[in-house]
C-alpha cells in the first residue's frame, strides 16, 4: 500500500528490462512464449498442461476443404476461418465437443456452406467491381488493426501470415463497400423511425424507479446504428437471394465430394 | 546489492510486491480503493498509472464499481443488450484467433456441469469481440479451457500469472483469458498486461465481457482514457461497450481506434 521510494530503482530496473528471463524461479519461463514476447518457447512448453486440467479442447478441424469462387482458389485463411467458428459451434452444441465427428459435421454441406456461399457471391462480385484497391487504403486498414490491436494482429499473422492476413483485410474492404452499396440503393432509416423505435423500446423496457429510462439523444446513435445496420442486412440478403445463382461457388470435401452452389 | 533486493522480494511478497509506478514509487502491494476517501480520490491518483510487477509486466488497476455505478451498470446493461446487433450479411468472411480460457474452481462452482461453463464462457467471448468482429471480420474461438485451482490471498496479477503457468500458457492458442470468480483483490475487477495476450476477468455480476473487451483492450497496449465514450475508461463504463475512440486522446496519448467506417455497424 505505502509508496516506497526505495533507492532500489536498479533492482526494479533490472528485473522489470529482463522480463522472465531475468528470475529463473518464474515458472513462467517455462511456459510457451506469446507472440508478443521474446525468445524461443521451450520445447516442453507443449506438455505443461495437466491433462486432468482440461475442461474442453475443441478437436481439429476436418479437413482439407478447397473453396472456389467463380472460378478463383478462396484463401486459405477464409476458408479456415469459416470452418473453425462453425466447427466450434457445431461441437459445442454437443455433451462432449471431443465427441463430434466430421462425418456429421458434413453431414448436410448444403446448409453448413450456404451462408458461406452467400457470402463469396458478395465478395466475387465486389471483387469484380474494385479488382485492384488502393494500396493506401489496404495499408491505413492495416495500421488501424495494427495499432488498435496489436496482439490480435501478431496473433494472425503468426498463425496465417501476413500475406493471408492482408488479403483479409482486402477483401473486408471490398465487402463493406458492397454492403454500403446496396444499403445506399435503399430507404435512409428516418427520423421518424428512430424515434418510433424509441418509444417501443421505452416501454417494452420500463423506466428506472432511480434512474428512469436514457434518453433518445443518449440513445440516438445505437439506434440509428442498429436500424442501419438492419437496413444493410436486409439489403445484402436481398441481393444474395437474388444473384448467388449467377455466380459458381464449389467447395470439395475431404471426403472428395463436391458441393455446388448458383451454376455460374 | 543482490542479497538487498533478495530480502526486498521477500519482504514484499505477501503482499504480491513488488510493483513500481511510473514515477519510481515502490508498493508492497497494489493500492486498493477502499483504502481511499473515496473511488474518485482512488482514480485520481491511480485511474491512469501503470505498474510494472517483479517479472516487468506492466498493468493498470481496474477497479470495482461504486454502489451507484453498480446500480446505473446494471440498468443500463440491460437496456443496451436490446440494442446489440448481430452481424448478418458478410460475416461468415472471417479470420480466426483462438482463445484459451483457465477457469478457477470459485468461477466453475458456480455452474452445474462443464458444459454450462464453456457455453457461458463462449457467450461471454463472443460478446467480447464485437468490435473486432464488426470492423475488421475478426472472431474469436475459445479453443480450450482448463481448469485451475487459484490461491485465496494472490494478487490479481499473481493469479493471472498462476493460471498461465499451470494451465500451459497459451496452451497453442493464440490469446489466453482466464477466469475467477474470487473478489478479493482489493477492489480490482481484471487485469490485462499490455502488450501480451493475456488478461484475467473476474466474474464480477453480469460484466465479463466487458471486462474482457476492456483487459483486451490493454493486451492491445492500450492505456486508460479520459473519453466517456470509450471502454479503456479507467473504470468500467458498461455505455462504452464496444467503443474505443477516434482522436488523440490526451490522458492515455493514444488514439484508440482511428476507424475507416464512418457508418460502423458495431452497435
Amino acid at each position: 500500500m505505502r509508496a516506497l521510494p526505495l533507492p532500489v530503482l536498479l533492482f526494479l530496473a533490472a528485473a522489470c528490462g529482463a522480463g522472465d528471463e531475468a528470475a529463473p524461479s518464474s515458472p513462467a519461463a517455462a511456459v510457451p512464449a506469446d507472440p508478443g514476447e521474446t525468445g524461443p518457447a521451450p520445447p516442453e512448453a507443449a506438455e505443461q498442461a495437466p491433462a486432468s486440467g482440461a475442461l474442453w479442447e475443441l478437436p481439429p478441424v476436418p479437413g482439407p476443404v478447397e473453396v472456389e469462387a467463380d472460378g478463383v482458389q478462396v484463401p486459405r485463411i477464409h476458408v479456415e476461418s469459416f470452418l473453425e467458428k462453425e466447427w466450434q459451434r457445431f461441437c459445442f452444441s454437443r455433451e462432449q465437443p471431443e465427441e463430434a465427428t466430421a462425418e456429421a459435421f458434413f453431414a448436410d454441406p448444403q446448409a453448413l456452406f450456404r451462408p458461406f456461399a452467400r457470402d463469396l457471391a458478395l465478395l466475387s462480385e465486389a471483387t469484380a467491381r474494385w479488382p485492384e484497391l488502393d494500396p493506401a487504403v489496404v495499408q491505413a486498414r492495416r495500421e488501424e488493426l495494427e495499432r488498435a490491436f496489436l496482439t490480435t494482429w501478431k496473433a494472425l499473422v503468426d498463425r496465417w501470415g501476413e500475406d493471408e492476413v492482408l488479403r483479409h483485410l482486402e477483401a473486408r474492404i471490398r465487402i463493406e463497400r458492397m454492403m454500403d452499396l446496396l444499403a445506399e440503393e435503399g430507404p435512409p432509416v428516418t427520423e421518424e423511425e428512430i424515434r418510433a423505435f424509441y418509444e417501443d423500446y421505452r416501454a417494452e423496457k420500463g423506466e428506472h424507479p432511480e434512474f428512469g429510462f436514457p434518453s433518445l439523444e443518449q440513445l440516438r446513435p445505437r439506434i440509428e446504428g442498429l436500424l442501419r445496420a438492419r437496413r444493410r442486412d436486409e439489403a445484402v440478403q436481398a441481393w444474395q437471394e437474388e444473384h448467388l445463382a449467377k455466380h459458381d461457388i464449389r467447395v470439395r470435401l475431404p471426403d472428395g465430394r463436391e458441393v455446388r452452389f448458383g451454376g455460374g | 546489492m543482490i542479497t538487498t533486493f533478495g530480502i526486498l522480494l521477500a519482504l514484499a511478497a505477501p503482499g504480491g510486491g513488488p510493483y513500481v509506478d511510473s514515477q519510481g514509487n515502490v508498493y508492497h502491494e497494489l493500492p486498493s480503493p477502499h483504502d481511499y476517501a473515496d473511488f474518485a480520490t482512488f482514480d485520481a491518483l491511480f485511474g491512469h498509472e501503470v505498474f510494472t510487477n517483479r517479472d516487468g509486466h506492466r498493468f493498470q488497476i481496474d477497479r470495482e464499481l461504486t454502489d451507484e455505478e453498480l446500480a446505473y451498470s446494471l440498468w443500463l446493461q440491460e437496456v443496451l443488450n436490446g440494442l446489440q446487433h448481430v452481424p448478418g450479411g458478410g460475416a461468415t468472411v472471417r479470420a480466426t484467433v483462438r482463445t484459451h480460457h483457465p477457469v478457477d474452481e470459485e468461477y466453475r462452482g458456480q455452474f452445474a456441469t462443464t458444459r454450462d461453463i464453456r457455453i457461458h464462457v463462449v457467450g461471454e467471448v463472443e460478446r467480447c469481440d464485437d468490435a473486432l468482429q464488426s470492423q475488421f471480420g475478426i472472431d474469436f474461438v475459445p479453443s480450450s479451457g482448463c481448469a485451475w485451482d487459484s490461491q485465496d490471498n494472490g494478487a490479481i496479477d499473481q493469479l493471472l500469472d498462476e493460471a498461465y503457468n499451470e494451465c500451459g500458457g497459451l496452451n497453442g492458442q493464440d490469446m489466453m483469458i482466464a477466469l475467477t470468480a474470487q473478489s478479493n483483490f482489493g477492489g480490482a475487477i481484471g487485469v490485462g498486461y499490455i502488450g501480451l495476450p493475456r488478461q484475467l476477468t473476474t466474474k464480477y455480476f453480469s460484466f465479463e465481457a466487458e471486462i474482457m473487451q476492456h483487459e483486451a483492450g490493454h493486451n492491445y497496449t492500450l492505456f486508460h482514457c479520459c473519453d466517456n465514450n470509450c471502454i479503456m475508461q479507467s473504470f468500467l463504463d458498461v455505455g462504452a461497450f464496444g467503443n474505443f475512440h477516434n482522436y488523440q486522446e490526451g490522458c492515455s496519448g493514444q488514439n484508440h481506434f482511428s476507424t475507416m467506417q464512418a457508418q460502423s455497424n458495431r452497435y
